[in-house]
């Protein structure tokens, strides 16, 4: 018969008289022979560690385990924990034991699995209970000894607070620490942050939120505060390592719950964006998280992004001559599918005003695709003779910073930046778009009719709504999948629709404006917003915003604007976004909505300072 | 008649690798437009795998008749797989040739870039394309049936078409169908073999005036005598000709035949001049064999197996009608063209090409598609027939000789310079 295996799931012990009992190991650690098994039983069997079939000395704490004892229905205040300590010369063979009486022979499970560990590491120590006995000192070396010490609560007070840290994160760029963690304590107890260098922190400046699996973990313990236990702390610190430990003060007792050393956080800030964001919290209470912990970081390692990209090698690659006299430069940003890019040249290769009067610049923007569109292009260029250059600028920007790389080389007075999946269907189309802005010096940006491959439309318009969830306003697209002829929102003005905003699915605009508005704004995280950024931009330099329905576009990505509310990690980032375009735009929208601006909603209630 | 026009005929095959019936189309016409007074020169060149892989090498394979190592990546994308030899080997070609038209059959295994090259190289170059089937609508092998059921399919949407290919997204056929379209944009006049696949792809986008229709051209011979009847045999031979597939009905037919009460069955013959059912699925296999093994024992039915071109008169002579029982649209099946040369009757389907073809009680029999009782019926109609067959046949017209097909084709060349003056062939 096969031995039980009590590492794997609980066994269950019948005595004579009926009554089970259940036991269950968690976890054996052996520290050069040092053994620590951590586990729990529902009853008062006997426990005992064997080595080849004998049995070896042991020492035996017990701990409250209530996450136990609520599963069996028992009192939560049971010892239904325990730890044995041996200190072995063998393992050979090792497995535990139990017995309910001492007349009783030993039950042995089966060969005990465990990784050999050749000194205490930080981890380890965590993990070690909360509660410490006095141990025997031949059980121990000193200096683990020592360590353990540091970690121990005196059994004979109980706990009066509970908690770890589960992550810390260094930005080197901005020199902050982030702190994640939980704790669950008595009002008594105060809950501090030791840096490396031995100062304290509390944790009154924490973002606080409730975290489910520590609720259901510790419940209602008598004095415990489970509501709020889990925190993110950011401190400023100039070190980058180091030691950072969770302590509990009660009156003049100093205990310490948790250490950890931290890890770096990567100064890529989409991928830190999405590391942080990554930790749960509420969707509605994350703007308020973000402005507290999150947002000066990403917007530090944005900035530092940005000066990167000055110091990177920009390949060129020019095919065909541009016209002589180039009107317009279209900046045409290139992620992903590449095949795309063919259907847009089927187009402008059949455009005559085009050919003669404007370059066309591809902004390859995915380190992935940059040697492979370098052979598509030339071959397509043998089949579709439209001039043409091709810029890699070393690094993924995001739609904004490929857009400016892009404007960087352009020679046009005009600039058309769309995406790579706006399709044209006729020719015509870009001097059709640049047309208004040649004429009318109020206009500042242009942008076509967007419909859908099923010919129904974008959106009529993209306004602003206002989101009473997240305090925030999102970008609505209106009449979204109506066919164009259902379109209520027809020109009321002869150059155009007047717009709120445009989708940097395809805009046109002056170069001029352009660079004296800066370009486009690359502190948006992954290019989302930026254009309804350079939207607002127009607005506050009184610049009108048009759509001019007789151009039409096919987009193929239905959806840009992601919104807030589907609570995955696009979502997360959508509400950075958002938080910040609230910081810089508040203002001028509300300004915009008191003078009767269309697609310019503000809040029924004032909308509150962001954090509180 | 002075001799102006320099014709490349294109196609995606040549007959003496390949007997479909598109490239023995496009052979025939090539070798018609040689004869014809007003053409200076004609040349063929045929898509072709040799055995060394996509290569993108023109070959010469008699005077006049060239070979291309191309193939397409797929129909999905119809793009051609060697893009180097576009630009090379084709271009090159096209350079030494000085064609005034390119006469395209297909684009099947050629990809849709050799009509852009054709006006990069000279402007001026006329293209002319004859759609032989739907593949330019319908991704599942241009035959407009449902992918995985045998539903026709009326009309091709981005919403329809992702349905039947769910990994594809409806921006997916989107893209296809502007892949299409912008390269059909190149093309001076379209010719279709039947009015029914020109109205399929008047709805698909061609504008009507830019979409002519030419019927195949036939070897034309007098007709066949009548088979001789004994005394009292009524007109009770049938046969299929052509590729057995899921798509062409044999099951269907060998049902209905099934439907017959056997004694009257006994009075009929059908027989099969088909090929390549040994490619096809083993349960379509299966249910053929299964189909067949009691028609055959009890002399209803004659499995004759494959045939020669120079071989279909011979057969046609044995018998009285000629079947066509597909369950497809089809196009402007061949073989209604060489029954009506051979002076004999068609029983086909009523829907497609072949409603358009046949007329019923006319110079031949339509019959409810996909029908089984209906089918039963007809044969053991036709079966009966005596005078009836006689009238029949005198209602069948000739079909355009390869002359008289080239002839046409000549006047849309001559009269259609431009798209623009698309409207006076029309007219």
């Amino acid at each position: 018969m096969a031995l039980p295996d009590v590492q794997a799931s609980p066994v269950r012990h019948l005595d004579a008289a009926g009554n089970s009992q259940f036991l269950k190991l968690d976890s054996v650690q052996n520290l050069d022979g040092r053994l620590t098994l951590y586990g729990w039983v529902t009853g008062s069997l006997e426990l005992a560690l064997f080595v080849g079939g004998k049995p070896v000395d042991c020492y035996k704490t017990t701990s409250a385990r209530p996450d136990v004892a609520r599963h069996f229905g028992l009192n939560t205040t049971t010892q239904l924990g325990f730890t044995l300590f041996a200190q072995v010369s063998s393992t050979q063979d090792l497995c535990l034991g139990w017995r309910a009486g001492s007349a009783d022979p030993y039950i042995l499970s089966s060969p005990l699995s465990f990784e050999v560990q050749h000194d205490l590491g930080l981890q380890s120590a965590q993990s070690l209970p909360g509660l410490w006995p006095d141990l025997p000192d031949q059980m121990l070396s000193s200096d683990w000894r020592e360590r353990l010490d540091e970690l121990a609560y005196p059994p004979e007070t109980g706990p009066c607070a509970m908690g770890a840290i589960d992550k810390v994160l260094v930005c080197e760029q901005t020199g902050d620490w982030i702190i994640y963690g939980w704790v669950v304590h008595n009002p008594t107890a105060m809950m501090l942050i030791e840096m490396p260098d031995g100062s304290d922190h509390s944790l009154d400046g924490a973002y606080r939120y409730y975290r489910e699996d520590v609720a259901r973990a510790l419940g209602d313990e008598a004095g415990y505060r489970c509501g709020e236990a889990a925190f993110i702390l950011k401190l400023p610190f100039a070190q980058t390592s180091g030691a950072i430990k969770l302590k509990v003060r009660v009156g003049d007792e100093l205990r310490y719950l948790s250490l950890l050393e931290p890890t770096l956080l990567t100064s890529d800030p989409v991928l830190a964006a999405k590391h942080l964001l990554a930790v749960p919290s509420a969707l509605s209470g994350l703007s308020r998280r973000m402005q507290r912990v999150e947002n000066t970081i990403i917007e530090g390692l944005l900035q530092a992004e940005v000066s990167r990209w000055s110091q990177l090698g920009v390949t060129q690659r020019q095919f065909g001559q541009a016209p002589a006299q180039t009107t317009l430069s279209i900046i045409i940003p290139v992620y992903g599918d590449l095949r795309l890019v063919e259907h847009q040249l089927l187009e402008f290769v059949m455009d005559d005003w085009l050919m003669a009067n404007a370059e066309l610049i591809y902004v390859i923007d995915d380190g992935r695709t940059a040697a492979l569109f370098e052979q598509e292009i030339a071959a397509l260029h043998t089949l579709y003779p439209v001039a043409m250059q091709w810029l890699w600028g070393g690094a993924h920007r995001g739609f904004a910073g490929a857009c400016n790389l892009g404007a960087s080389r352009a020679r046009g007075d005009y600039l058309i930046f769309m995406h790579h999946d706006v399709i044209p269907v006729s020719a015509g189309w870009a001097a059709e778009l640049i047309a208004p802005l040649q004429q009318h010096a109020e206009l500042g940006l242009v942008g076509p009719q967007l419909l859908s491959a099923d010919g129904t439309m974008q959106h009529s318009q993209l306004e602003l709504d206002w989101h009473t969830a997240f305090d925030l306003w999102t970008v609505k697209a209106s009449e979204r999948g109506l066919p164009p002829a259902l379109n209520t929102r027809m020109p009321t003005a002869s150059i155009g629709v007047p717009a709120a905003l445009l989708s940097s699915a395809c805009i046109a605009l002056r170069r001029s404006q352009f660079d004296r508005w800066g370009g486009w704004d690359t502190a948006y995280l992954m290019g989302d917003f930026a254009d309804v950024d350079l939207s607002m931009q127009a607005h506050e330099q009184a610049s009108q915003v048009v759509i001019l329905p007789q151009v039409v576009m096919v987009h193929l990505q239905r959806l840009s604007h992601v919104q807030p509310g589907a609570g995955d990690l696009r979502s997360r980032i959508a509400i950075y976004n958002l938080s910040r375009f609230k910081r810089r735009w508040l203002g001028l929208i509300a300004q915009r909505a008191a003078d009767g601006h269309a697609g310019f909603a503000m809040p029924a209630k004032p909308i509150g300072k962001e954090g509180e | 008649m002075s001799q102006s026009e320099r014709i490349l005929v294109m196609a995606h095959a040549h007959p003496d690798l390949s007997l479909g019936g598109g490239e023995i189309a496009a052979y025939n016409l090539f070798n018609a437009y040689r004869q014809d007074e007003g053409v200076a020169a004609a040349w063929f060149l045929a898509r072709a795998d040799l055995g060394a892989g996509v290569t993108g090498e023109i070959s010469l394979r008699r005077e006049d008749e060239y070979l291309w190592q191309q193939a397409s990546m797929d129909n999905f994308r119809m793009k051609a797989r060697d893009q180097a030899s576009l630009t090379g080997a084709f271009a090159d070609l096209l350079r030494a040739l000085r064609p005034t038209v390119v006469h395209a059959h297909h684009y099947l295994h050629l990809g849709l870039e050799f009509l852009r090259v054709i006006k990069a190289v000279d402007p001026t170059i006329r293209i002319y394309l004859t759609l032989h089937e739907f593949l330019a609508i319908c991704l599942n092998d241009g035959q407009m049936i449902k992918a995985g059921s045998f539903k026709l399919c009326e009309q091709s949407s981005l919403q329809d078409c992702h349905r039947c290919f769910p990994d594809k997204t409806p921006a997916d056929f989107w893209l296809r169908k502007h892949y299409f379209q912008r390269h059909f944009d190149l093309v001076d006049g379209f010719i279709s073999p039947s009015e029914f696949l020109r109205q399929r792809y008047i709805t698909w986008g061609i504008p009507s005036e830019r979409i002519v229709m030419i019927e195949n051209g036939q070897a034309i011979s007098p007709k066949l005598p009548p088979r001789k009847l004994a005394a009292n045999e009524s007109r009770n031979r049938f046969a299929f000709f052509g590729q057995i597939n899921p798509y062409k009905g044999i099951d269907l037919l060998l049902e209905s035949l099934m439907l017959i009460p056997t004694e009257q069955r006994q009075n009929l013959l059908v027989q099969i001049h088909g090929a390549n059912l040994h490619t096809q699925s083993i349960p379509f296999q299966e249910k053929i064999a299964a189909l067949r093994a009691p028609l055959e024992a009890e002399g209803v039915l004659q499995w004759v197996g494959p045939y020669q071109p120079h071989e279909l008169h011979s057969r046609m002579q044995a018998i009285d009608w000629v079947l066509v029982p597909s369950i497809w649209w089809e196009n402007s099946p061949m073989v209604i063209q060489e029954a009506f040369v051979c002076g004999r009757p068609v029983i086909a389907s009523d829907i497609g090409g072949m409603a358009e073809k046949v007329k019923d009680g006319v110079n031949g029999l339509s019959v409810a598609m996909g029908n089984r009782l209906a089918w039963s019926t007809a044969l053991q109609r036709a079966a009966a027939m005596t005078d009836d067959w006689d009238l029949l046949t005198s209602g069948i017209r000739a079909p355009l000789s390869y002359g008289q097909c080239a002839d046409a084709h000549l006047q849309v060349f001559t009269r259609m310079v431009s798209r623009q003056s698309l409207d006076d062939v029309q007219s």
